[in-house]
């Protein structure tokens, strides 16, 4: 028996750190989190005949029920990002365009969807991924908006064309 | 080496199989061509089965302590227990099967997951050891697994960054189920009479799984830390009867 056990002594203390690796490779894991844990709607700014607009009017937004200033002065902008209410199923913006001499338009954007919670990992942070059902708009400085990409997630992509009437730069 | 008595392997079965329907075809093989495919097969089958021992040589049974002592002591693991039969000392039908718990909470994030389910496999470990008369064997193997669980998942209330509202998440008994794949590597010595110890590494490859809202099960009972693949292990305790 102890001869045996001498001459598989190299084949069992390899055996032996072959565990040990195999123990520890299976005990090692990686978190793999995205870098937040809020996921927007992407929109994007065009002229009525298609072509993507840079605005050099300022715009802003706000989420009508609150006192959130969700762009603030934008200029220069031809898309921008916001974000979506976890629980309501219906957004209402509130988009100001002022040019240079202070004219003011304001428009309202709703935007219908509903509300899907999202599990990663334990490791990460929860979030909320929308789909998007409906888009409406009044017709001030925006002729109307169309709604291209429904799915909002961690995929960047445009979700939402809004088309500007030809008086606004 | 190995690829070699894998082809022979897989040769023989092909050669097995045509000997065995040969006799239920419309057109009957000759008795002579019978003869020698059996011939042919049996030699095949003795290259791949070498050894002078019986045919049947036995069940044994084992328990994973491995698994049993992360189920116990850690947030997660599972318990397990297997059953095989020994053909010639060389191949070894296996069925394993057990019972998945998780109840872990999050440090960083305070995401709660409650589980607990079965597993089950079934697969063939070949002894490529040629010393089989020590009993001590290394294993090469494939397992099937299959795994229908359900799952408690909750986390603290979420606020709104905007809109300052808060929302709850608590998911409870979300149904899921996975089949997968494992590629087993082991050892197994004889320790004692019919006392066997032996570990396995597993490389497991995810081949399908039900998703429900709100998302995958972050573990699957029998698999581990879901992925597309992962990496698991045995340490058995053996008794063969």
């Amino acid at each position: 028996m102890n001869i045996r056990l001498k001459k598989h002594s190299k084949s069992l203390f390899a055996a032996w750190w072959l565990f040990v690796w195999a123990i520890f490779v299976t005990q090692c894991s990686e978190v793999d989190c995205p870098l937040n844990n809020v996921v927007a709607v992407q929109y994007g700014l065009y002229h009525t005949d298609g072509t993507a607009v840079t605005l050099i009017d300022t715009l802003t937004i706000r989420a009508v029920g609150t006192d959130s200033v969700l762009l603030n002065k934008g200029q220069g902008i031809s898309s921008f990002l916001l974000p979506v209410h976890y629980t309501a199923d219906k957004d209402s913006l509130l988009l100001r365009f002022s040019d240079e001499e202070g004219d003011v338009l304001t428009d309202t954007i709703c935007l219908c969807h509903t509300n899907e919670a999202h599990f990663e990992s334990m490791d990460c942070p929860l979030c909320y991924f929308h789909t998007l059902t409906s888009v409406t708009t009044t017709a001030h400085a925006i002729e109307r908006v169309e709604l291209v990409s429904p799915q909002v997630n961690y995929d960047t992509q445009e979700n939402i064309r809004i088309y500007l009437r030809d008086f606004i730069e | 080496m190995i690829r070699k008595r894998t082809y022979v392997f897989i040769c023989a079965i092909l050669l097995s199989s045509l000997t065995l329907q040969a006799h239920p075809t419309e057109e009957p093989a000759t008795p002579r061509d019978t003869v020698q495919m059996r011939s042919l097969a049996n030699r095949l089958l003795g290259r791949l089965l070498p050894t002078d021992d019986p045919l049947f040589g036995g069940i044994a049974i084992g328990v994973d302590a491995l698994g049993s002592g992360l189920a116990a002591f850690s947030t997660y693991g599972e318990y397990g227990v297997m059953a095989r039969v020994n053909l010639k000392q060389k191949v070894f039908p296996v069925v394993e099967a057990g019972l998945g718990v998780c109840n872990r909470t999050d440090d960083a994030t305070d995401i709660h997951l409650k589980l607990s389910a079965p597993y089950f496999r079934v697969g063939c470990d070949y002894n490529f050891l040629k010393d089989v008369a020590s009993r001590n064997r290394i294993f090469g193997g494939l397992r099937m697994a299959y795994t229908s669980f359900s799952y408690d998942i909750d986390a603290p209330a979420m606020s709104d960054p905007v809109w300052h509202d808060q929302t709850s998440f608590v998911y409870q008994d979300v149904k899921s189920n996975m089949l997968w794949a494992e590629l087993v590597f082991g050892l197994e010595a004889k320790i004692w009479r019919n006392f066997h110890l032996g570990w396995n590494l597993r490389y497991k490859r995810r081949l399908h799984q039900k998703v429900n809202p709100p998302g995958q099960a972050w573990y699957v009972p029998g698999y581990g830390k879901n992925d597309t693949s992962a990496w698991g292990g045995t340490f058995n305790l053996i008794f063969e009867l």
